[in-house]
């Protein structure tokens, strides 16, 4: 019980640390070892500068972390030829975290990309309600 | 629907604190009420407020580090010429102003106040309503709302209990495990009161080599036997506290602690506070005692 909580509250300070701000590799290095989270995140932040993250609910078991969260960002970079559209986003998605040594060495994710696209004014939200 | 009466909201949030308290301490956490009035007498929803805030500080602790202190302050503020109940929560340990839920999923009108590096401070603001008619006050407005009350509060006992319970824990998870773990409880039962029962008289109790004893125990709970065993000790110490006239002397010697000192010491240790803080004064020391002496007056 004393190792998920410590894991939840790792998980707390590693958003704390990166919602908001730029995120460089330094700084996601310090939490996460596993690289194609680290892609993941350097990807999203080009097309998001400085995104936000807000937790929606967070529940561990063994060593692993799964978080409901959301994802508030100002579409600024190119997503995956998508120009930027200068629109602001705020979309749900799911990751499983699992943490070993206070570091993320792997993950899971999904998110809610229809979301994304009728946001950004890509998929129409009429065709995305049918 | 719950109807908003005219009623005193200090000794509603004191109750809830002082419930919260005896079961977070399981986590070395404190829950603190203070509030700088005697009284806070105005109109509000006595089932929301003892629903939302059993829910919101249930939250928060839940996200909040182990060995950690969560406050409830309630004050009358006076914001633009009106008065308001302003109830303050400030956890330490964790900044969680990115965990929206706990301001967007509460029934409560609440906000994220301010926060910092290792702490955070929510806000529930209710505007200050004076009576209009103090005659329609009754000491009994408290009791109407009694089962509600004793339902959040068994409701919270029930689901720290599965939290910090392992056998309860390993029955769903594995029987064989939490069958082995009642038989270790049985036998220290038994012998609680025995200063000289260590963790070796329990592995020969058990017919058990200390090294099959230690790594059994470290699976089944993540703890040595000694660690296991001084636990127990403690916890079958607080519960005499909290439920018998025994002096915390007795209570000591009761569950095996060779000095009254030293019980002192590892009580401390363990829960932050000592053992005489621990037990209330006579008329609130358990809040089945106030909510039953509520209930008679």
């Amino acid at each position: 019980m004393e190792q998920q909580n410590k894991n939840k509250a790792f998980l707390i300070n590693y958003f704390n640390a990166i919602s908001g701000v730029p995120k460089t590799r330094e700084l996601l290095e310090q939490y996460i070892t596993d690289e194609a989270l680290i892609g993941h995140i350097e990807f999203f932040e080009a097309a998001f500068p400085n995104y936000e993250l807000f937790i929606d609910e967070m529940t561990a078991e063994g060593n692993r972390v799964i978080v409901q969260a959301r994802l508030k960002g100002t579409h600024l970079g190119d997503l995956s030829g998508i120009p930027p559209t200068f629109k602001t986003v705020d979309f749900p998605f799911v990751i499983r975290y699992e943490i070993e040594n206070n570091k993320i060495v792997s993950h899971w994710m999904l998110a809610d990309q229809m979301s994304l696209m009728e946001q950004l004014g890509v998929v129409p939200a009429a065709e995305v309600a049918h | 629907m719950a109807e908003e009466e005219y009623d005193d909201i200090i000794p509603l949030l004191k109750n809830l604190c002082l419930t919260l308290q005896s079961v977070a301490i399981n986590r070395n956490i404190i829950v603190c009420f203070s509030s700088t009035e005697e009284k806070i007498q105005f109109l509000f929803t006595a089932n929301e407020v003892v629903s939302g805030f059993s829910k919101l500080i249930n939250s928060i602790i839940d996200y909040m580090p182990d060995e950690n202190t969560l406050y409830v302050n309630a004050s009358v503020i006076e914001k633009d010429d009106k008065k308001y109940v302003s109830i303050k929560i400030r956890n330490t340990g964790i900044n969680l102003k990115l965990v929206t839920a706990l301001v967007h999923n509460s029934i409560l009108p609440v906000t994220l106040f301010s926060a910092s590096a290792n702490e955070t401070t929510f806000e529930v603001c209710y505007l200050f309503l004076p009576a209009v008619r103090p005659d329609i006050i009754k000491h009994e407005s408290l009791n109407g709302k009694l089962w509600n009350y004793i339902s959040v509060v068994n409701g919270i006992k029930s689901h720290f209990s599965k939290l910090n319970n392992p056998v309860a824990r390993l029955e769903e998870t594995n029987p064989k495990e939490a069958a082995f773990l009642k038989n270790i409880n049985d036998c220290i039962i038994k012998n609680i009161g025995n200063e000289n029962f260590d963790a070796n008289a329990l592995s020969t109790a058990m017919a058990m080599s200390r090294a099959q004893l230690l790594r059994r125990m470290k699976s089944a709970t993540g703890n040595s036997p000694a660690y296991y065993l001084k636990t127990m000790r403690l916890e079958k110490a607080k519960e005499l506290l909290e439920t018998s006239e025994l002096s915390i002397s007795e209570a000591a010697f009761k569950t095996g602690f060779n000095s009254p000192s030293n019980f002192t010491k590892v009580f401390c240790e363990k829960y932050g506070i000592t053992p005489s803080q621990f037990r209330r004064p006579k008329q609130d020391a358990t809040n089945e005692q106030v909510i039953a002496t509520n209930a008679i007056t």
